[in-house]
């Protein structure tokens, strides 16, 4: 538990600068042509055991949509808090969303999964739409409803 | 100060009030199409007897939404694909495509936010403010005009673009003023001024180790009716312990995926509630009836917004370019007016006109700049006054009254007042009245009596200039001429007189029936449809207008004698060929 909140600090607070051991890796979400409004999409992290371990970046700045992450929401708890600071504007159809974040070098390969949520106003939820797991060379996946692929390296 | 907060809101937004009404009455036709289409649930039946059948044909299910107006939609997700469809609760089956209209995604975006996003979002809220000053303003200018709230639906008289601003405003500002409010409301919510926090079922997780029901046998949605559902989603089965999320009307659980009961329920919050009636009030989303009720009243906003221009620019053109006027304190006359839609101005103008030409400095302004301690070397001062609705001062006369009791004595320069008026109502010239008798009063010289000018007549108005020009010493002739009325040629067939030697001239005038243009035939207008005892206005060429435009345009209402029908109290104007030649 000590260590899931020393890596939730990290991965929330963007910046590492006391740690040598943290780079930068760029997340990319292509959206599909979903048509519909624009998307709300959360990236986050669980570790091993499933637990919610932190979050990388809400696409999205309306709280009160957000419990349309269910994924995002149920391992979050609802707490918005958790996105401060993390927050951009919703990705339109077609559009891609990137975000280049200072992560520590000690979740990468070791056990943790990259989750992203997604929803779109008058749509169907779609949480969990890409899990891939973290690794240092990194890992691109399909989605399923709005999302084409995600990636990260 | 009314017409003011009237005037200028709806000149700088008129253009956004088109997109947002034209847009609204589009987007109201959606909710009704929707109930209408949508399958019927079957009465009695339960979330759990839905979901099962949707489950059934759709084992790939992820989520149940049910709209307001009672359309559900189901999406899946089966051999890698997403689907969704709007489902026949009856069947489980889907029946329609789940995906949006295209059209109707635009128009609300278009409609919520200009297309524009949050910049465009602030506009439209902005727009909503516009809306509602003007629908109270206009309210009160209406209770104005005709006399007071409880003659509200009073006939109105008046410009043809002034009409259909005011009967169309008696009407829509209701639905205006209710979809302007609640568009203020979720604008509100939408910037996070009002929090609605929704009902928040928690958090909880399932039994892991055990499979997961089937959502047909679940206790917790064996008591919920379909029509109270919002959303249902199953578990996630790459998620041991996912709980099923339901929404309601009533509130929020989560159910536990291999029991099936509900392991956490909130109830919906006061304010969720007050939203969700207030989405409902501006959409029409289940009360679809209501929003065609509303969609149709924001019809009337494009009308009233061109209309509410043309009004403005005429009025704007109604004010006279005099050019050769003095200042206040070098007039020998001044001229006040008080004109609501700009009518007065035109004789006021014309008055000055002829006083200038006669010799004199004239200085025109309206009545609400009357600053008597400046008028040093006026010889008279001569108030033009008009009056709106039920005998109130009208929009350039405002404070008039006031200044006027306000004064320590009245000015040393008599007073003339001249009222304009129409005496089809109640309080003829009253507004006029008020200032004579204010003037009296104080004991304010006259210079002449009190005179009136009925329906714009310029025989009233001749008839008083040359009873000023007699009280100045000056020789006074006042020719107005108001727009005149549109007319038709006709042909002179006969003319008989009679009627002279008992001082009662008479004469019957017989005209050729002029050719009835089509369009005009099945509309029913000009020539396109009379009958007996039906007026027609008689404007002879050649001859001053205005001395004659009278007997034609004033003729007895009832003249009808002898004709068997009843007489309509429609006027036809035509002008004369070879009336002019006598």
């Amino acid at each position: 538990m000590k260590k899931t909140l020393a890596l939730l600090a990290l991965t929330t607070a963007l910046t590492v600068p006391a740690l040598a051991s943290a780079r930068p890796v760029t997340f990319t979400v292509d959206m599909t042509r979903y048509g519909g409004d624009g998307a709300y999409v959360a990236l986050y992290v669980t570790d091993s055991s499933g637990a919610y371990a932190g979050s990388l970046w809400m696409a999205g700045e309306k709280s009160k949509y957000y419990k349309h992450l269910k994924g995002w929401y149920q391992a979050a708890r609802g707490d918005t808090s958790q996105v401060d600071g993390i927050t951009g504007a919703s990705v339109g159809a077609g559009r891609t969303l990137e975000v280049t974040l200072d992560l520590q070098d000690a979740i990468f390969d070791a056990g943790y999964t990259l989750h992203v949520d997604a929803s779109v106003e008058d749509m169907r939820d779609s949480p969990r739409e890409v899990s891939i797991p973290l690794t240092a060379q990194g890992a691109s996946a399909s989605g399923r409803t709005y999302i084409d692929t995600a990636s990260y390296k | 100060m009314i017409r003011i907060l009237h005037r200028w809101p709806g000149l700088l937004a008129a253009a956004l009030i088109l997109v947002l009404t034209l847009s609204g009455a589009a987007l109201s036709v959606f909710p009704a199409l929707e109930s209408a289409t949508a399958p019927k649930a079957v009465s009695q039946m339960t979330v759990a007897d839905l979901a099962g059948r949707v489950q059934a044909a759709h084992p790939g299910l992820e989520q149940i939404k049910r709209a307001p107006s009672g359309q559900i939609k189901a999406y899946w997700f089966e051999s890698g694909e997403p689907g969704g469809g709007v489902i026949d609760p009856a069947t489980g089956q889907a029946v329609a495509s789940a995906d949006q209209n295209p059209l109707r995604v635009w128009l609300t975006d278009l409609h919520r936010a200009f297309l524009l996003d949050d910049t465009g979002r602030v506009a439209s809220a902005i727009t909503a403010v516009a809306m509602l000053v003007l629908a109270l303003s206009g309210a009160a200018l209406v209770a104005r005009r005709v006399g007071g709230w409880r003659r509200w639906f009073a006939p109105l008289k008046g410009g043809k673009a002034g009409r259909l601003h005011v009967e169309l405003a008696r009407v829509a500002v209701v639905g205006l003023t209710l979809s302007a409010l609640t568009a203020l409301w979720m604008s509100a919510e939408t910037f996070e001024l009002i929090e609605v926090v929704p009902a928040d079922p928690g958090f909880a997780e399932g039994t892991k180790d055990a499979a997961p029901m089937p959502l047909a046998q679940m206790p917790a949605l064996a008591e919920i009716p379909v029509a109270d559902l919002r959303s249902l989603s199953p578990p996630d089965p790459t998620w041991p312990g996912d709980p099923v999320t339901i929404e309601t009307a009533r509130g929020a659980g989560l159910i536990d995926p291999a029991t099936g009961e509900m392991m956490t329920w909130t109830d919906a919050t006061l304010m969720q509630r007050v939203s969700e009636t207030i989405y409902m009030l501006h959409t029409g989303e289940g009360a679809a009836a209501l929003g065609l009720v509303l969609g149709l009243m924001a019809l009337a906003a494009p009308v009233m917004a061109v209309t509410g221009v043309l009004i403005w620019w005429a009025g704007q053109r109604a004010k006279p370019r005099l050019r050769g006027t003095v200042r206040a304190s070098a007039a020998q006359t001044v001229i006040l007016v008080g004109s609501e839609g700009g009518s007065t101005w035109g004789f006021a103008a014309t008055l000055g006109r002829a006083l200038m030409q006669a010799g004199q400095s004239v200085h025109l302004a309206p009545m609400s700049a009357f600053a008597p301690e400046r008028y040093a070397s006026a010889e008279r001062i001569l108030v033009l006054a008009a009056t709106y609705g039920d005998g109130d001062a009208p929009a350039s006369a405002k404070g008039f009254l006031d200044r006027l009791a306000a004064m320590p004595e009245a000015p040393a320069a008599p007073l003339a007042v001249l009222g304009f008026g129409d005496r089809g109502f109640a309080a003829y010239c009253g507004f006029a009245q008020a200032v004579h008798d204010a003037a009296q009063a104080r004991g304010w010289a006259q210079l002449m009596p009190l005179d009136t000018v009925d329906r714009q007549s310029p025989q009233d108005f001749a008839r008083w200039g040359r009873d000023l020009g007699a009280a100045m010493g000056l020789d006074l002739e006042l020719v107005h001429q108001p727009a005149r009325p549109a007319s038709h040629a006709l042909t002179l067939v006969s003319r008989r007189d009679y009627g002279a030697e008992v001082q009662a001239p008479t004469a019957i005038l017989r005209f050729a029936l002029p050719r009835v243009p089509l369009w005009q035939r099945l509309t029913g207008r000009g020539f396109g449809r009379f009958a007996a005892g039906d007026l027609i206005g008689v404007m002879p060429c050649g001859i001053d207008p205005a001395a004659l435009l009278l007997a034609g345009l004033r003729p007895p209402r009832r003249v009808c004698r002898d004709c068997s029908e009843k007489a309509s109290r429609r006027a036809v104007f035509g002008t004369v060929d070879g009336a002019c030649a006598r």
